[in-house]
C-alpha cells in the first residue's frame, strides 16, 4: 500500500496540495496500485515525514520546499519573489528547463524523490490588518511577520520590516499588534480562521505558493519500469488538476471580499516598483554553486 | 560481582553528575534565548531570526539530559513506587522486569539513532543529520540531534548498573 | 500474540517501572508482534520532534518561573494572604488550599506546578493541625487543576496552536470557568468541614489582614504583567513565560531575595521535571504512531459521526472521551491526537471554538485528578508520600463536584465567551 501524507485538510476546493495528492491517489488506485490518504500531521511534522521518506518508511508525503531544501537548496530559487513572470515560465524550467531533474540530482542520493512542485493556492500577495497597501512606499509603515530570514530579507529591501512569529502564534500576533500582516496565498485566511482580523489583501503576485510532492527513493527504485509508468502518468494527472485549481483566483478573491476583506489591485507601475525591489535577494538566496545561473537559463535569460 | 557493580555504580552517578549539570546550563540558555527575543522585539524593534531556534533545541537538550537525571534519582512518576524497595530475590525479579521495560523502549531508539534500513550505518538517524544544517542558526543539526543517543547511552548505563546492584545484592545476601 | 502486551504492561507496572517506560516498552513491542517493526525506525526523529516543538517552549519556562517562586517566598505570600482572608473560617486551612490555588493559577500555567508547590508546603501544615494525610492531598490535587483554566495556561496554548484559535482569547474565556470551579470546591470544603468538624485557623495564626495584602501585592502584580502583557499584544505566550520567569525573579527580592543557588536548583530541578514529563511524551508518541499507521483515531471519530447524537448528545460524547483520555493519557498527547480528529466534528455541530477549548481543557484537568493516570495525584502521591490509591479514593468527592461544575460550563457557555466577548478579542 502507498501511503500518501496529506498536508491540508482534505478541501478539494481550496487546497492545491489536496488537489494534487486526491487526484494522484485516485489514478494509482484505479491502475492497481493500492493507495491511502493519511490524514494533515498524522504520521508526523514536516521533518519527521522528510526523515521516514528518506527512509523508505512513508512512500509518498507532501512537504513543505523548505524541508526539501534541507537536501538540496537549488528548490530555494522556485520562491524567489518576482523572479518567473508566471506560472507556465516555471513549469517550463521545471520541466524542458531540467531544473526538477536538477533538484533530484541532489535529493535522490538521499532517499528523497521530488516528484512535483505543488502550489497550495493562488500566487503569494500581502495581507494587512490595518494599512491598505495599495502603493510600494505603503509597505513601510508595516511591521510584517515573517517565517524565516528570507522573508526579513524580502522586507527589508521593500523598505518594511519583518518580525518573526511562528505560525501558531499568528493569529494572537495579528489581533495584538505584534505583527500588522503577512505573505500568503489568497485562501489562507479563510481556510485558517483569520478573516476577523485581517482587512485588506493586496494581489501583489508576489511568488508562486509553492510546496513539493516527495516520494521515497527506496520505493520508487522497488517498483516496476510498468509501475513506473503508472505513477508518472498519476503525478503528470495531478499536476494538471493541481495547476487548473490556481489558475483562476477569482472565486477565492470573491469569498475574500464576501469575508469582509478588501481586495487590492496594485497598477502595474506598482508591481514594477516591488520587482525592482526584489532583484536584489535573488543574489543573496541560499543555492548549490551555479543555482542562479541554472535557474536563469531554465527560464531563458 | 561486586567490584563490577562498584565500578558501573561509579560510572552511573558520574555521568548523572555531568548530566545534572548539562540540564541545568541548557535550560539557562533556553531562559537567556526566551528572554533576549523579548528584550530585542522591544527594545531593538527585531527579534533576532535563532532566538526560537536555539531556545527550542536548549529545551531538546535540557530535557532529554533532565530525562536521565529523573531516571538515576528516580523521580519519574510510578505507580507502585514501593516495589523499587524490594530486596533480595523479589528485588531481582523486580529489577529484571524493569530492565526488560526500559530495553525495550531505548533500544530500538539507539539501535536505529546509528543504523538505518539494512543496518546500513550511513542511513542511521545521526548520518542522516550529518548533513543537514539548522534553519537560523549556523550549526550542523547534528549538535542537538546527537542529544538523543547520548541521553538514552546514559540511561542504558543506569539501567545497567541498577541491574548488576541487584545480582550483587542477593549474592552477598547468601 | 499482541494480547500479551497489556499482560507485560501491568507486570511492568508492578515491578515499579516508571509510566514512561512501560508505555515506551509496551509500544515498541506492539510494534514488533503486529508485524511493524521495520517503523520503529521513525522513534529517533519522532523523539526530537516531539520534544522541540515551539508551543512546548512555554511549559519548562513556566515550571521554572514556579520552582522560583516557591523558592523566592512568593508562593508563601499568596498562602498568607489566603490565611488573612479566610482562614478563620471552619474547615479554613482547605479554604486556604483551594484560595491559594486560585491566585497561584493567576502566575503558573500548569496544574503539576501547582500540585508540587502545595504538596510541599499546606500539606505538611494541614495535618499538622490534625487534618488527615489524605484529605489534604486530595484537596490540594483537585484545586490544583483550577492553574490551567485561570491564564496563564499551558493546556490552552496547545489548543490555541492546534485549532489556530486566538490564545489571547482562550486565556479571557478560562477566567470565568476557573473562579466557577474554584466556587465548588469551596463548597465541598465547607461541607466536610462541617460533617467532620475541620478545624479552624487560630486567631493568633492568621496573619494580619492589611500588611497580607501589601505583603502580597508583588506576587499580585505578576498574572497582571502575564495576562495583561498577553491580552494587550506586548509579548506572545511563550515570551510572556520568559518574562513570568524575570518577574519571579524581580518579585522575590521583595520576599526571599534568590541565592545562585536557589537558580541553580531551579534550572536542574526544571530540566529534572521537564524530562519526566518529555519521556512521557515521547512514549505515548510511539503509540500515537502505530496508531495513525492503523487508522485507529479516525475509526473512533468516525464511530462517534456514525451515531448520529446530535450537538448535545455529541458534546457530551466528547466530554466522556476527553475525560477518559485525560485518565490514562498525558495531557499534550491527549490534544495532540484527539483535537483535530473530534474539534471538527464538534464545530460543525455548532459548538464555538473558544467555549469549545475551555471545556476540553476543563475535561483534561478532571483527568488529571482521576485514577488511575493522573498526573496531579501521582505528583501529590510523591511529594507528600499519601498513598497513591488511597489518595485517588479521597478525591472521588471533589472530582464528582467537577464534573457538575463542567455540566454547567458545557450547557451555559456565556460562562467563557462573555468575557473575551466583553473585552473585544472574540467575535
Ligand atoms: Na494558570
Ligand atoms: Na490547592
Amino acid at each position: 500500500e502507498v501511503k500518501i501524507a496529506l498536508d491540508s485538510p482534505p478541501d478539494l476546493e481550496k487546497s492545491g496540495t489536496y488537489v494534487w495528492a486526491h487526484t494522484f491517489g485516485k489514478h494509482l488506485n484505479a491502475n492497481g496500485i493500492e493507495a491511502a490518504e493519511y490524514e494533515r500531521n498524522s504520521l508526523g511534522e514536516e521533518a519527521e515525514r522528510l526523515d521516514q521518506v528518506s527512509q523508505g518508511l512513508l512512500e509518498v508525503s507532501m512537504s513543505d520546499a523548505k524541508s526539501a531544501g534541507t537536501l538540496d537548496s537549488t528548490i530555494f530559487g522556485s520562491m524567489m519573489p518576482y523572479f518567473f513572470d508566471d506560472m507556465d515560465q516555471l513549469d517550463t524550467a521545471l520541466d524542458e528547463g531540467g531544473m526538477l531533474a536538477k533538484i533530484n540530482e541532489g535529493t535522490t542520493p538521499k532517499g528523497v524523490r521530488v516528484l512535483d512542485l505543488v502550489m497550495t493556492g493562488t500566487p503569494t500577495g500581502i495581507f494587512t490588518t490595518e494599512v491598505p497597501i495599495r502603493k510600494f512606499e505603503d509597505m513601510q509603515g508595516v511591521r510584517m511577520r515573517a517565517l524565516d530570514e528570507v522573508q526579513i530579507n524580502t522586507f527589508e529591501q521593500w523598505g518594511s520590516k519583518g518580525t518573526i512569529v511562528s505560525w501558531s502564534e499568528v493569529p494572537n500576533a495579528l489581533q495584538t499588534g505584534v505583527a500588522g500582516g503577512y505573505v500568503n496565498p489568497a485562501f489562507v485566511p479563510l481556510t485558517y480562521g483569520h478573516t476577523a482580523f485581517i482587512k485588506y489583501f493586496t494581489n501583489a503576485e508576489m511568488s508562486p505558493s509553492v510546496r513539493v510532492a516527495i516520494a521515497s527513493e527506496d520505493w520508487y527504485q522497488s517498483l516496476t519500469d510498468e509501475e513506473r509508468a503508472t505513477v508518472q502518468d498519476a503525478v503528470d494527472a495531478a499536476h494538471k488538476a493541481n495547476r487548473e485549481l490556481v489558475s483562476d483566483d477569482a472565486e477565492v478573491l470573491k469569498q475574500l471580499e464576501e469575508a469582509g476583506i478588501e481586495v487590492i489591485e496594485l497598477t502595474s507601475e506598482e508591481r514594477g516598483k516591488f520587482r525592482a525591489a526584489s532583484q536584489p535577494l535573488y543574489e543573496s538566496t541560499k543555492m548549490p554553486e551555479g543555482g542562479l545561473e541554472a535557474w536563469n537559463t531554465a527560464v531563458g535569460r | 560481582m561486586r567490584a563490577i557493580s562498584n565500578t558501573l555504580n561509579r560510572l552511573s552517578w558520574g555521568l548523572n553528575r555531568v548530566a545534572v549539570i548539562g540540564a541545568a546550563l541548557a535550560v539557562a540558555v533556553m531562559l537567556a534565548a526566551a528572554g533576549w527575543q523579548v528584550i530585542a522585539r522591544y527594545l531593538l524593534h527585531q527579534p533576532p531570526v535563532w532566538t526560537e531556534e536555539l531556545a527550542r533545541f536548549s529545551m531538546v537538550w535540557g530535557g532529554l539530559l533532565g530525562a536521565s537525571c529523573a531516571y538515576r534519582y528516580r523521580l519519574d512518576p510510578t505507580l507502585f513506587p514501593n516495589a523499587l524497595k524490594a530486596h533480595g530475590a523479589k528485588g531481582l525479579a523486580f529489577t529484571l522486569a524493569r530492565t526488560f521495560g526500559v530495553m525495550c523502549f531505548i533500544l530500538p531508539i539507539l539501535w536505529f539513532s546509528f543504523f538505518g534500513p539494512n543496518t546500513n550505518p550511513a542511513r542511521g538517524y545521526i548520518a542522516r543529520l550529518a548533513g543537514r544544517q539548522t534553519e537560523t542558526m549556523d550549526l550542523p543539526m547534528v549538535v542537538f540531534g546527537i542529544a538523543i543517543p547520548i541521553a538514552f547511552t546514559i540511561i542504558l548505563i543506569h539501567v545497567l548498573a541498577d541491574l548488576v546492584n541487584a545480582i550483587a545484592d542477593l549474592r552477598t545476601a547468601k | 500474540m499482541i494480547w500479551i502486551v497489556p499482560l507485560i504492561a501491568a507486570a511492568l507496572l508492578a515491578s515499579g517501572l516508571a509510566l514512561a517506560y512501560v508505555i515506551g516498552g509496551a509500544a515498541a513491542l506492539t510494534f514488533i508482534l503486529s508485524d511493524n517493526s521495520r517503523y520503529l525506525a521513525v522513534l529517533p526523529q519522532k523523539v526530537f520532534s516531539q520534544i522541540s516543538i515551539f508551543s512546548l517552549l512555554a511549559m519548562p519556562l513556566f515550571i521554572l518561573a514556579g520552582e522560583l517562586m516557591n523558592r523566592g517566598g512568593v508562593t508563601k505570600s499568596l498562602i498568607d494572604l489566603s490565611m488573612a482572608l479566610i482562614g478563620r473560617l471552619r474547615g479554613g486551612l482547605g479554604h486556604v488550599n483551594i484560595m491559594t490555588s486560585v491566585f497561584f493559577a493567576g502566575i503558573s500555567g500548569s496544574a503539576v506546578a501547582d500540585a508540587a508547590a502545595l504538596s510541599n508546603t499546606l500539606v505538611p501544615a494541614m495535618r499538622e493541625r490534625g487534618y488527615s494525610a489524605e484529605y489534604a492531598g486530595a484537596i490540594t490535587a483537585a484545586s490544583s487543576i483550577i492553574g490551567p483554566i485561570v491564564p496563564p495556561s499551558i493546556i490552552l496554548i496547545f489548543y490555541g496552536a492546534l485549532m489556530q484559535t486566538s490564545v489571547a482569547a482562550l486565556f479571557v474565556a478560562g477566567i470565568l470557568p476557573g473562579l466557577l470551579l474554584a466556587a465548588v470546591l469551596f463548597a465541598v470544603n465547607a461541607w466536610f468541614a462541617w460533617r467532620e468538624d475541620h478545624p479552624r485557623v487560630e486567631k493568633g495564626d492568621a496573619p494580619a489582614l492589611l500588611p497580607a495584602i501589601f505583603k502580597a501585592l508583588p506576587a499580585l502584580c505578576l498574572p497582571i504583567i502575564i495576562v495583561g502583557g498577553i491580552v494587550l499584544g506586548w509579548m506572545t505566550p511563550t515570551e510572556a513565560a520568559a518574562v513570568a520567569v524575570f518577574a519571579a525573579v524581580i518579585a522575590a527580592f521583595f520576599y526571599t531575595p534568590l541565592s545562585l543557588t536557589d537558580l541553580w536548583e531551579s534550572f536542574t530541578r526544571t530540566a529534572i521535571l521537564t524530562g519526566s514529563i518529555f519521556m512521557i511524551l515521547c512514549a505515548v508518541a510511539a503509540f500515537g504512531h502505530l496508531a495513525a499507521l492503523e487508522r485507529i483515531p479516525q475509526a473512533i471519530a468516525g464511530l462517534v459521526e456514525q451515531m448520529g447524537l446530535g450537538p448535545v448528545g455529541f458534546l457530551l460524547v466528547m466530554n466522556l472521551i476527553f475525560i477518559i483520555a485525560g485518565m490514562i493519557m498525558d495531557v499534550p498527547v491527549a490534544l495532540a491526537l484527539l483535537v483535530p480528529l473530534l474539534a471538527p466534528v464538534a464545530l460543525a455541530n455548532g459548538a464555538d471554538p473558544v467555549h469549545l477549548g475551555i471545556v476540553i481543557c476543563f475535561n483534561l484537568c478532571i483527568g488529571l485528578v482521576s485514577p488511575p493516570l493522573g498526573g496531579c495525584l501521582l505528583i501529590v502521591s510523591t511529594v507528600t508520600g499519601v498513598d497513591y490509591w488511597k489518595l485517588a479514593r479521597a478525591v472521588i468527592p471533589f472530582i464528582v463536584a467537577e464534573v457538575i461544575a463542567l455540566g454547567i460550563l458545557v450547557f451555559t457557555p456565556e460562562i467563557s465567551l462573555w468575557l473575551p466577548r466583553t473585552l473585544g478579542l472574540w467575535k
